[in-house]
């Protein structure tokens, strides 16, 4: 059963009200391909207490659970925030699961006194299992020597420190790098301008085994990752489809609103229906996310991750046609949110990919 | 296609189906192979036109192109109202 707490329903209103303020389309818009991230919103989205959410109340977190941040990253996600919040985020949830008590009480503290910190974890080839890893690790006499490449590394030129998964001795781990450290960090073209992504080169990076993480616990770290792109996908599905709505509402074809015309006014009572049923798999991944059993956390995540990119895609590109010649202009909002869709969509996987790995969770005998 | 709708006995039963589909099938195709291009991409799927880009981010960049062809010339449901009334009969809308 979805459970959605008081903490939770305020921490939304909370939210939706600092990203409406923050984010109207006009700020998306002059934020797009920023160089710089917005210093004084990060300041104030620090002093709002959100970085200390899921971090554990040993680092002086609340130790909520990634469930509690939810609210958040749909409200950026709704108004098309470009913030490091999902990174850091990320980072702090998989410090939290994976490192050592030192290593939690050496970064965690950091993070949440308002460093940022994101993720290394995809590669060149684009594949979507974290462990098919590349990049290598070898360790010499107490330090470690880095190898290899990460693409789609976000907020890098802003961050403290990543976690990069590489391979040390065989074995899929993650290791903590001081972003002082990198010698090529390098903004990639993407295709969702609010997005800030690197590629980031490990070549000649050395590390001290005290920065390997002592848990590897991949699969909880990309279910992170998962429920936070759903979370995301989730809040911009019913901004695109006021857009839609507003815009059928307006536009007059042969003396009536375009709206009137079944052939518009059904998909856009399917993106509705998509949409509701993303905030529920969003909702319900969330409730088992820090206490359900794992075989059941894992199906609800990839169904919510695989449901809602997939809506919104399909919202992103029937809002573009939809709009017609006017869709078709960068003047239409329209194609901010289809490319932050195809963002969602492709970044840990796609709604294939996702169904297929559910197939022997939901079809197999539990065990 | 063009060959079959000169074969009477391959459009006897709604003889202007094809020419008037064309539009249609065309462009709808083009859109959806753009899409499948990009969901064959992986992770890089997200890049847009740039050297690390698949083919220089051809396809997304098609992708985005293939709704000047939905849309310009009749939209894609424009189309599909004139198939159902002029080559179905269907009353209109």
């Amino acid at each position: 059963m979805i459970q959605f707490s008081d903490e939770q329903a305020m921490l939304l209103d909370t939210a939706l009200d600092f990203c409406r303020n923050q984010s109207p389309i006009d700020t998306v818009r002059n934020r797009l391909d920023a160089e710089h991230i917005d210093r004084e919103q990060w300041q104030q989205i620090v002093e709002l207490g959100w970085l200390g959410i899921n971090a554990p109340v040993t680092s002086g977190g609340l130790g909520m659970g990634l469930s509690s941040v939810v609210p958040i990253v749909e409200s950026m996600g709704r108004y098309l925030m470009g913030t490091p919040y999902s990174s850091t985020v990320l980072a702090i949830e998989t410090l939290a699961a994976n490192g050592s008590e030192a290593q939690q009480a050496e970064w965690l503290p950091r993070l949440a006194a308002g460093g940022i910190a994101t993720m290394a974890l995809t590669e060149a080839d684009g594949g979507w299992n974290l462990k098919d890893i590349e990049a290598r690790g070898f360790v010499d006499s107490g330090r470690i020597r880095l190898e290899g490449k990460k693409t789609f590394v976000t907020d890098a030129d802003v961050a403290d420190f990543l976690l990069a998964s590489v391979l040390i001795d065989g074995a899929a781990r993650f290791v903590l790098i001081e972003t002082g450290a990198l010698q090529v960090v390098e903004r990639e073209t993407v295709i969702d301008q609010t997005r800030r992504s690197f590629q980031v080169s490990l070549d000649g990076v050395e590390i001290d085994s005290g920065q390997v993480l002592s848990g590897a616990d991949f699969e909880r770290v990309e279910q992170s990752a998962l429920l936070l792109l759903t979370a995301e996908a989730a809040g911009g599905l019913p901004s695109v489809l006021h857009l839609v709505v507003e815009y059928l509402n307006t536009r007059k074809a042969f003396g009536r609103t375009i709206g009137s015309y079944q052939a518009l006014k059904h998909p856009a009572a399917d993106i509705l229906l998509s949409s509701e049923a993303a905030r529920s798999h969003l909702y319900h991944a969330a409730t088992l996310f820090d206490n359900g059993d794992v075989r059941a956390r894992e199906a609800a995540v990839r169904m919510a991750k695989a449901q809602a990119v997939e809506a919104f895609a399909y919202a992103g590109d029937r809002a573009v046609q939809f709009h017609g010649g006017f869709g078709f202009t960068f003047e239409c909002d329209a194609q901010l949110y289809l490319r932050r869709a195809l963002w969602c969509q492709y970044q840990f996987g796609d709604e294939r990919y996702h169904r297929q790995l559910l197939q022997p969770l939901l079809l197999d005998a539990a065990g | 296609m063009a060959k079959r709708a000169t074969v009477p006995a391959l459009v006897s039963d709604w003889p202007t189906a094809t020419p008037m589909s064309g539009k249609l099938r065309g462009s709808e195709l083009n859109r959806r192979m753009c899409q499948f291009a990009l969901a064959l991409q992986g992770s890089n799927a997200v890049r847009f036109v740039s050297d690390e880009a698949v083919d220089g981010g051809l396809w997304q960049r098609s992708y985005f192109n293939a709704f000047s062809a939905t849309i310009g010339g009749g939209t894609s449901q424009i189309q599909k109202n004139i198939i159902g009334e002029r080559v179905l009969g269907l009353d209109k809308d």
